[in-house]
Formats: C-alpha cells, sequence, structure tokens
C-alpha cells in the first residue's frame, strides 16, 4: 500500500503502479449555445491509493457532476478519466460496466441498500453480479462486513440496523469486490454527529488499509477526516489544503503540530 | 490538594487544551483563600508549594454556579477572523474583483487544515474520552467559522456589499477619500 511518489501521468495502464483515480483537465458541458452550462472545467485530480480526499463545494459547485464521472456514471465533455490506469474513453459499455462493478463502489447519503436482503446478501450482491458463485460470495461478504465492525450482524435486513451501521454495510458492499476505490456523496450526511463519526472511521481505517476514497461533501466535519480537502467552485477547483497526511502517520498518534 | 496537583488534574479532566502555570495557580488559590473559598493548611513553617488545600462549604456553593454560568456572553469576543473578513470585503470595491473571495478561501483553508489537526487526534485509537470531547469542542468552534465564511460567500455572490458610510470630516481631519481600493 506504498503510496507513488511520482505523480506524473503514466502513460502505460498498469494496475499495480496506477493511482486508483485520475482526472486529467476534466470538463463537462451540459446543453448547447445559450443554453450551455459548464458543470465541470479542466479538473486535475488524482488519488493514490490509500489517499483519502474529500472534494468542499456549495450546492452547484459541481461535486456531484465530478463523482459521477469519475464513476464512470457519466461520459466527460473534455479530458479524461482514468481508473488503475485505465481510460474509461477508451471502454465500450460492457467494458466500462465490468470496470465499475470491480473497481469501483458507491456510498450514498441515503444508504441505499437492497431492503428485502441481509446486510451479508447486499454485500454478496456485487460479487455475485461479477460471476463469483454465491458461497464464495457470502464467505467474502461476511469477512468484509467484520472488517467495518459488524460482525455480529450479518443476517439482520437493513431495516433492522441503525442508520450508522447501515451506512457501514454501505462501505463493505463498496469495497467487497476488492477494487478499493470508494466513491462517496455526503456519506454522513442522513446521521447525527456521533455516528456520522463511527461511518467515517470506518472509512479512514479502510483507506489505512489500502483503500482509497473521494468523498464530496459540504460538511467541514466530515472533510477534515480526509487526507487533502479539494476545494470546487463554480466547477472549478480553487483551492486544497496544504497539510498531506499520509495514510500512514494518521494513526501514528502524536498531533503534535498543535 | 497542593497546586502542583491542582494543574495536574485542571489539565487532564480539560483535555490538556488550557495548560496553567503554576504561578497562576497560586495567584488564585490566595485570591479563594481570601474569599474563604478554600482553606489552605496552617502550618506556616511550610513554604506555600507545601501547604494544601481545601474547597470550604462557600467554596462549594460557588464552584457549583460557576459550572452552571456560561461566563460573560454579553460582549462578543473581538475575532479577528470576522474582523479581517469585514476589512476585506469593505475595501473590495472593484466590479469583478476576486479579493474578498480570496481572503475567505484563504481562511477556510486554514481552518479545514486545523479540523484535519483535532480530527487526527481524535482518530487515535488511544484517545481517551477528555481528548475526544475537547477536540469535538474545537471542531464545533472552527466548523462554525467555516460556515460563517460560506454564509459571506453566499451573500457576496447575491450581491451584498458593504457600503461604508463616508466618515463626517471634522474641520482638519483627513476623509477617507483614496485609501479604498
Amino acid at each position: 500500500m506504498k503510496a507513488q511518489a511520482d505523480l506524473r501521468p503514466s502513460a502505460t495502464p498498469n494496475a499495480a503502479t496506477a493511482a486508483p483515480l485520475e482526472l486529467r483537465n476534466v470538463s463537462r458541458i451540459y446543453g448547447e449555445g445559450t443554453r450551455e452550462v459548464r458543470a465541470l472545467t479542466d479538473v486535475s485530480l488524482t488519488i493514490e491509493r490509500g489517499e483519502f480526499v474529500a472534494v468542499m463545494g456549495p450546492s452547484g459547485s459541481g461535486k456531484s457532476t465530478l463523482l459521477t464521472i469519475a464513476g464512470g456514471l457519466e461520459s466527460v465533455t473534455g479530458g479524461s478519466v482514468l481508473v488503475d490506469g485505465t481510460d474509461l474513453g477508451g471502454l465500450n459499455r460492457t467494458a466500462l460496466a465490468a470496470l465499475r462493478l470491480k473497481r469501483i463502489g458507491y456510498v450514498f447519503q441515503e444508504f441505499n441498500l437492497l431492503p428485502a436482503l441481509t446486510a451479508v446478501e447486499n454485500v454478496a450482491m456485487p460479487l455475485e453480479l461479477g460471476g463469483v458463485k454465491r458461497r464464495e460470495a457470502m464467505h467474502r461478504a461476511a469477512d468484509q462486513l467484520a472488517s467495518v465492525g459488524l460482525a455480529d450482524r450479518l443476517e439482520h435486513f437493513p431495516d433492522d440496523l441503525s442508520g450508522g451501521e447501515q451506512q457501514r454495510v454501505a462501505i463493505a458492499r463498496a469495497l467487497v469486490a476488492g477494487g478499493q476505490l470508494v466513491l462517496a456523496d455526503e456519506p454522513t450526511g442522513a446521521l447525527d454527529s456521533v455516528t456520522g463519526e463511527s461511518v467515517m472511521r470506518t472509512l479512514r481505517a479502510s483507506c489505512n488499509e489500502g483503500a482509497s476514497a473521494m468523498v464530496v461533501t459540504h460538511d467541514a466535519q466530515l472533510a477534515a477526516w480526509a487526507d487533502r480537502v479539494v476545494f470546487l467552485r463554480d466547477g472549478r477547483m480553487i483551492d486544497q489544503t496544504e497539510t498531506a497526511v499520509s495514510p500512514e502517520a494518521f494513526f501514528a498518534g502524536g498531533g503534535g503540530q498543535l | 490538594m497542593y497546586g502542583q496537583e491542582l494543574k495536574a488534574e485542571f489539565e487532564a479532566r480539560t483535555g490538556e487544551l488550557w495548560p496553567l502555570n503554576v504561578g497562576q495557580v497560586y495567584t488564585s488559590l490566595n485570591r479563594l483563600e481570601r474569599d474563604g473559598l478554600v482553606d489552605v493548611a496552617e502550618d506556616e513553617s511550610l513554604e506555600a508549594a507545601r501547604r494544601p488545600y481545601q474547597i470550604t462549604p462557600n467554596g462549594q456553593i460557588e464552584l457549583d454556579l460557576w459550572l452552571r454560568e456560561p461566563g460573560d456572553s454579553k460582549a462578543p469576543p473581538r475575532d479577528e477572523l470576522v474582523m479581517k473578513v469585514m476589512i476585506a470585503v469593505s475595501i473590495d470595491s472593484e466590479p469583478g474583483s476576486s479579493f474578498s473571495n480570496e481572503v475567505v478561501q484563504s481562511h477556510r483553508r486554514k481552518l479545514i487544515e486545523a479540523m484535519q489537526r483535532f480530527t487526527h487526534m481524535k482518530g487515535d485509537p488511544t484517545a481517551g474520552a477528555a481528548t475526544l470531547m475537547m477536540c469535538d469542542a474545537e471542531l464545533f468552534r472552527l466548523e462554525a467559522a467555516v460556515r460563517w465564511l460560506d454564509s459571506v460567500e453566499a451573500r457576496l455572490r447575491a450581491g451584498a456589499k458593504l457600503n461604508v458610510p463616508p466618515v463626517v470630516a471634522t474641520q482638519d481631519a483627513p476623509t477617507t477619500q483614496g485609501v479604498r481600493r
């Protein structure tokens, strides 16, 4: 989980060394002519392995568009998006869907768990959709739930779980395929502050173990869990924090910079 | 309890956020003793640092009241951040200038960086309850400032301007003309 010091874009796709997510001069325009809306303008952002990046901006700043573009749910009108070194623009529909399923996990404000499935079934679903046999999928899902502290909630249905627990199930589901890139949109928006913190601790711990995350939010307390905070205004990246704290340094304790 | 012990206990109970110096502790103890809120051991042969203090019944009553009182909240504290942002907005009169927004963002970034440091302290698995609560207090305080900056930015976007009324010039005083950007 060593972060690559070389920040230059790699020309050849290589999942072992390429950044989990790289946005190169990404622009997105909706509509045409006088109706044209520039949702994103020339955004470049690289997320390294183990890195947790928060994108902060008010409503209408383009942060949700940035997230859907990073996840390949929407196409760019300029620039390119690379996931593990693979340019999403060069993929056909089937290949893109397969890559999304395997490499990218989503976490939304409203959890989006399937209410008719138990926690472990919810987490196993992306694996089964990806062709993993049910028995193996269930075992891997159970392990993933244990890693987010929910080993004793496997057979619970979403309605029987608290909001914080449901969101941790969603994080487990996002990570289970092994893609290790989590894209989250206001993941604690529906939770009280202490419960929201348990969700952020879970996400933080996952990044310390090698996952990568991009979280879009307007919430400063949520953003403060990130290694790096990027500020978005009117579709442009206008600033970012300087205190890049490595995941390794995070739990090394100290906090001696105060 | 001795002054040194009192200092250590205060710091431990408040998440080590407000370190005290021992001299300060003894000054306060002397004042409390004068007001009859603490007693000190009579033994004059011992130097001040060696004499144990004890709270009196009146001290207990006063302590209980003190804990429930928010302190002086009538006058707003002079807040340097608020002051600087308001000055920046007031001198940013050129149309299309991004000066105010740059000042707002500069403060926002520094506040978020401070919040990252307190969040790191909270993330330490060995952090005790006092540290967690102290970090929360600082995080809510810093977040409030970030939210204020967000509202300043939204008001500026909506066209808010700080129109500084012209200073009524007294006979010989220089006017503010020419000072504005």
